[in-house]
């Protein structure tokens, strides 16, 4: 297996740093050395909107999918018994599996201007309220790609959380919400944190939700590499926008694991 | 000692579906005192003391609590502070944060609260580790920022469960005169949960012994210990032997009991009156218990048995024998009592002055 | 505890509405392919099966779907056999360098799967591996076979070690161990990891995307149909698609789960 992985998955990586020095020269890819792409992009004031615009969604549908999973996963290591337990579990590990395509062609079902929500509003007589083509459509897409996989591993540190702990602190005279952001948050933290980096790196890499449910029209990081390399063939400039895409996802990992395992008190 | 009773235990069941873990209980706990809830696993005491921390609710009955019933008082509302087994002190925060953990929850000000918490963790020995991380510490230094933590908030009651389980001998024994100097000096009433008897005779004002959900006996170590109300109490202290037989006759402050291998004169017993064909059970404590080299079937008091080991106990020796109907029975007699008097095959007799037993009131 | 019990079933409901987040899709998806409307919305339409024989009468879809069973099938058999391979190595042995070889194997999955598309696509076309079926093999290898090895790896661990000293105490050698012990020990993970793996391939359209050059599979042909206006033909295909990765996935885990309780009875019972 190391032979295969090497093979086909370190050196494809690592070739990507090559190539982003390559040129593109009478629409033939030539072997190079030079800086021109690297010039090219990060020069490039489109791209620098598409990498803040890539950090704004995805930081902030990492925190709307912590937050929406969190009570999910909360109920389900804390208020349901075994074999709810492992039902609920069952359900949420099908849709990691099934195709996100698909599911957010189906949003679009629900989504639209003559979609279903939007046929209920009109019933109750609030009107059409537009909900594709906007960032409130990108989020959707986002969170049905992340949330069962949130949801998930936040339960799976949560149902590890030592419950003596929180009578503890209930018996030292913690209320129940308190109880939760005292003891419950910090004793999960690694994996509560943990599932918000991979939230971060999938919604940082997808380019499905914002292109066909958010419109397209503004870009983020993965619809401009699929521009530069279907339409536009210059695959050393998708390798560079690439490559700031990997440099940030380990700085952000590295700083997130950083966090998440520090310890108080030496 | 206050006379009126902290705590009121009245009529207290608690079931767990279709299994009973509490038999309608009452009790009092007396502020000031050093309480002993004792028993072995699954009687029911760990589930006494969670309801007296508002963690479980009663499922009938009442508890009161300075005289307020506090049924449905929950956890945080209360002033119980508990020392748990596993000691359940919070791994991301320091000793100091720890400690002043109740404090905080108080709204208490920083300073003062903190204060007061070094000033605990000081009286513990534990200023060094104020700022570490309770990973860092030993298992009887935790145990001890635990005692800080619960001890803090100077609540009246103290629940401890089984706190010195997981500590090694030596630390155990050291632990148990802390915390009876503890209790004494802070005058508040500790509750303690255990099931190793000597831990809860030794430290105990007042021992309640629990079986299977009821409360078998309640008093001081030394009228339990020679006064046990029924058969499981004298045979859960140990070293008693119990006895049985039909009564006979009853003459003035003895009765006579038979049974198929003995006749015996025992005592009566103040706290019940019992009647001529009554079954009772009696205790002769392994102290009291002479050996003969022979039986002799006419007289009193005095039953065959078979030595059938021996154990070195200090400056004594324990003999066990056993005596008809495989009963075993237990003598602790001095070194010289055994050798040479007894013959081939270790048969004796047994017998004890009618004084010495005690009947069963139960 | 009043306000317990209303916090419970408070937080009950709300796993309800989150299940029904995460699902409606696959509902919606499956509801409105037998419905006649073109665009689907409220009040439906009739019931009718018009847009699936419309489908798969279309050649490209077959074709798709073709290709998508053949890299499905063929992905899933290499990567869980390296996955096996590598979890048993790990299992099994230590050596210097272990964890670098433990990351080379489980990173895959944390690569977004636009940077392993592009990359896949220009190295493999540089060594004119490119644009067929079997490049979309290669790449879903990579991205599938850490999958296999952690199923593989977490049903190893929970294997008596002393079984396979067993077997070399009594004279198997070790690839006799590894064919009669080990193996028949981790079948039902082997069988899982298999379903799962095919489940991944199935579903797989970003890298598929990049590297299949012609040679679309399915996913693939639903993002050119997802380019090109709304029809329900893609809840038909996409019904299909959810009924066969969830088929898959359902008996996945029963495979993983039967064995467990079967595994560990002691614990089970408390």
């Amino acid at each position: 297996m190391l032979l295969w992985q090497l093979v086909f998955f370190a050196f494809p990586l690592l070739f990507l740093i090559a190539l982003s020095f390559w040129q593109v020269r009478n629409f033939r890819l030539e072997p190079a050395l030079q800086l021109g792409n690297w010039s090219y992009v990060l020069g490039s004031e489109s791209f620098w909107i598409a990498y803040g615009r890539s950090w704004l969604y995805s930081a902030s549908a990492t925190v709307v999918a912590s937050c929406l999973a969190f009570p999910c996963a909360y109920g389900i290591a804390f208020k349901l018994g075994r074999n709810a337990q492992r039902f609920a579990i069952f359900l949420l590990v099908i849709p990691f599996f099934t195709s996100y395509l698909v599911r957010v062609y189906s949003w679009q079902i629900f989504l639209t201007d003559a979609g279903i929500i939007n046929a209920l509003l009109e019933q109750v007589g609030v009107g059409t309220v537009p909900m594709i083509n906007t960032f409130f459509g990108t989020l959707i897409g986002y969170l049905t790609l992340t949330l069962p996989l949130v949801i998930l591993l936040q339960f799976f540190s949560l149902v590890f959380v030592d419950r003596s702990l929180v009578e503890a602190a209930h018996n030292l005279q913690c209320g129940r919400m308190r109880t939760v952001f005292e003891v419950v948050i910090p004793s999960a933290r690694i994996g509560l944190v943990i599932a918000a980096l991979f939230c971060f790196i999938l919604t940082f890499g997808d380019f499905v939700s914002p292109l066909y449910l958010g419109g397209g029209a503004e870009a983020t990081l993965p619809i401009l590499i699929t521009d530069t390399t279907k339409s536009g063939q210059q695959w050393p400039r998708a390798a560079t926008i690439a490559l700031t895409m990997i440099a940030t996802l380990l700085a952000v990992a590295f700083a997130a694991i950083a966090f998440a395992y520090r310890t108080r008190g030496k | 000692m206050q006379s009126t009773p902290l705590v009121e235990i009245d009529k207290v069941v608690k079931r767990f579906g279709y299994h009973t873990a509490v038999h309608s209980t009452t009790f009092d706990i007396v502020g000031g005192e050093f309480l002993a809830i004792m028993g072995s696993s699954g009687c029911g005491k760990t589930t006494m003391l969670r309801m007296l921390a508002g963690l479980e609710a009663p499922t009938e009955g009442e508890i009161r609590i300075e005289g307020l019933r506090s049924n449905e008082l929950p956890p945080w509302q209360r002033d119980t502070p508990m020392v748990w087994q596993s000691l359940a002190l919070f791994p991301f925060l320091t000793v100091v944060e720890n400690v002043e953990f109740g404090l905080r929850m108080r709204k208490v000000a920083p300073a003062e609260r903190r204060k007061r918490a070094l000033s605990w963790i000081d009286r513990m020995d534990l200023a060094e580790f104020a700022g570490r991380n309770i990973a860092q510490l030993s298992g009887g230094q935790r145990q001890r920022v635990a005692l800080a933590r619960s001890l803090v908030t100077e609540p009246k009651v103290l629940l401890l469960d089984e706190p010195l389980s997981a500590l090694d001998t030596n630390l155990r024994v050291r632990m148990q005169s802390v915390l009876t100097k503890l209790q004494k000096e802070l005058g508040i009433t500790f509750v303690y949960v255990t099931h190793s008897q000597s831990e809860a005779f030794s430290m105990a004002d007042r021992v309640v012994i629990m079986s299977r959900g009821r409360i078998e006996q309640i008093g001081t170590p030394v009228e339990i210990y020679s006064t046990p109300r029924n058969r499981f109490v004298a045979e859960f202290l140990g070293s008693a032997n119990v006895f049985e037989g039909k009564i006979e006759s009853i003459q003035g402050a003895l009765m006579s009991v038979h049974s198929p291998i003995l006749r015996a004169k025992v005592p009566v017993n103040p706290l019940r009156a019992f009647g001529i064909g009554d079954i009772v059970s009696f205790v002769v404590p392994e102290d009291r218990l002479r050996i003969l080299p022979k039986h002799d079937s006419t007289a009193e008091n005095c039953l065959p048995a078979k030595v059938i080991g021996e154990e070195f106990v200090g400056a004594n020796m324990r003999l066990y024998v056993e005596a008809e109907s495989q009963q075993e029975v237990r003598l602790l007699t001095s070194h010289g009592a055994r050798s040479g008097s007894v013959d081939v095959p270790n048969r004796v007799a047994l017998t004890w002055n009618p004084g010495d037993a005690y009947v069963l009131p139960d | 505890m009043n306000v317990d019990r209303i916090i419970s079933w408070g937080l009950r409901l709300y796993i309800l509405a989150a299940l029904l987040f995460i699902f409606a899709p696959i509902v919606a998806s499956f509801v409105f392919s037998f419905n006649s409307d073109r665009f689907p919305s409220l009040p439906l339409g009739h019931f009718t099966t018009e847009w699936y024989e419309v489908t798969f009468s279309d050649p490209l879809v077959l074709q798709g779907f073709r290709n998508s069973l053949l890299v499905g099938v063929i992905a899933s058999l290499v990567a869980t056999t390296l996955g096996f391979g590598a979890a048993y190595v790990d299992y099994r042995f230590r050596f210097p360098g272990k964890n670098l070889y433990l990351a080379l194997a489980l990173l895959p999955p944390t690569i977004p799967v636009i940077i392993l598309g592009l990359a896949m696509l220009a190295y493999l076309s540089r060594v004119s591996l490119s644009g067929s079926v079997w490049s979309v093999i290669l790449a879903h290898v990579v991205m599938c076979a850490p999958f296999a090895m952690a199923i593989i790896r977490l049903r190893l661990s929970q294997m008596d070690p002393s079984l396979e000293a067993a077997a070399w105490n009594l004279g198997a050698n070790e690839w006799t161990a590894l064919r009669t012990v080990i193996l028949p020990f981790t079948r039902p993970a082997i069988l899982a990891a298999l379903f799962i793996t095919m489940a991944v391939s199935f579903d797989e359209f970003a890298v598929a995307w990049f590297v299949a050059g012609l040679q679309e599979t399915l996913p693939v042909r639903v993002l050119g149909f997802l380019q090109g206006q709304v029809s329900p033909r893609i809840n038909a295909v996409g019904t299909v698609v959810f009924i066969a990765t969830i088929t898959l996935v359902v008996a996945a885990q029963l495979l993983l789960m039967r064995r467990a309780a079967q595994s560990a009875p002691a614990t089970s019972d408390k």
